[in-house]
């Protein structure tokens, strides 16, 4: 199977065409921090796929249906988390986000956060277990200084204490 | 995963998976559980495959359905920003793409046929297979390079189209 995967390769044109949407968001709104990860954490997977137990997380904005809604009409974006239990059935899913077409999202939640599928693979053996809470953020946040600084430690211990050994993370 | 890889490379992240489809579907299409199944399964993979930080596998699927393919039990009910010529120029493209590929078949089987006549013209045999080769990089550029301009195109249009209508902040 992965020898069908080619490497994405970070050429010039790909550094140019992230300069240019770096300057376009910079322009369009204020207040955007470009921040950088000077140093990448690594943790290699310790057992073998079939025995992992799977989370989700996504940055799609998706939320229970009976949650809060993420906040939209603020220029300065929205750094809260939801929590969406794993037993959730998929049609009591919503998508609440500005930044990208959710269109097919809406029909079928599963085209951008994927919960029956990771189900039926659960089912087939392909993953060990499924973690019991995912979480979502709404990507949209120009200065990602406190989703930094507040979300991420929360939802990397949460997801620590619930034992997942992989996340699934989409976006947008 | 990824859909903008140049973003996360720029970011950083520990492992990626992109493939060249629209945000919002990245792990496939509406009520299509068989092609999300299949990518969920290669980006679970790639978990296991993917032994350095930083790396960022592309999985081998080009988007191709301006807009995307409905389902019939979906059929009628899109309410994205469209615009019906990016449709009309997919399509063509699609068509296109078709043909080069049943011409590569052709070319491919006369390849076979010429291997197989001891008595055949000289320099034929690599001919074809030159030609072989470049019906290849010319799907690669169709198929690759040119859906992914649609692609940049539509997503900037759905942009464009959000800002418009005040939805986009």
């Amino acid at each position: 199977m992965a020898t069908e995967y080619r490497q994405w390769a970070f050429t010039d044109t790909e550094r140019q065409k992230f300069d240019q949407w770096i300057a376009r968001i910079m322009d369009v709104h204020s207040g955007t921090s470009d921040v950088r990860n000077d140093e990448v954490n690594w943790a290699p997977l310790k057992k073998p796929l079939s025995e992992c137990v799977v989370s989700l997380f996504t940055t799609g904005g998706v939320h229970l249906r009976s949650d809060t809604p993420f906040d939209i009409d603020s220029s300065h974006g929205d750094w809260t988390y939801r929590q969406i239990p794993t037993e959730t059935d998929t049609r009591d899913l919503a998508v609440t986000h500005s930044h990208y077409s959710h269109v097919d999202a809406d029909r079928d939640v599963n085209c951008m956060f994927p919960l029956d599928r990771l189900r039926e693979l659960c089912d087939e053996g392909v993953v060990g277990g499924i973690a019991p809470m995912a979480y979502s953020i709404m990507g949209f946040n120009p200065d990602p200084e406190n989703l930094s600084a507040d979300t991420a430690p929360v939802l990397a211990q949460a997801f620590k204490e619930s034992r997942a050994d992989l996340v699934f993370m989409t976006c947008g | 995963m990824s859909v903008q890889p140049h973003i996360t490379a720029a970011v950083g992240a520990p492992r990626s998976v992109t493939l060249r489809y629209p945000a919002g579907n990245q792990v496939g299409e509406a009520g299509k559980a068989i092609q999300q199944r299949t990518i969920l399964k290669w980006v679970l993979q790639a978990a296991v495959d993917i032994q350095s930080p930083r790396t960022i596998l592309e999985l081998p699927y080009r988007w191709r359905r301006f807009p995307v393919h409905e389902e019939s039990v979906y059929a009628g009910t899109s309410q994205g920003a469209r615009h019906p010529q990016t449709d009309e120029i997919a399509a063509a493209m699609d068509n296109v793409v078709r043909l080069v590929q049943e011409y590569k078949e052709y070319l491919a089987g006369r390849v076979a046929r010429e291997d197989a006549n001891p008595s055949g013209v000289e320099h034929v045999p690599q001919a074809l297979l030159d030609a072989v080769e470049r019906t290849d990089r010319l799907l690669d550029i169709i198929d690759g390079e040119g859906m992914d301009q649609l692609r940049e195109i539509v997503n900037r249009i759905t942009v464009m189209e959000l800002m418009v209508s005040g939805k986009f902040v």
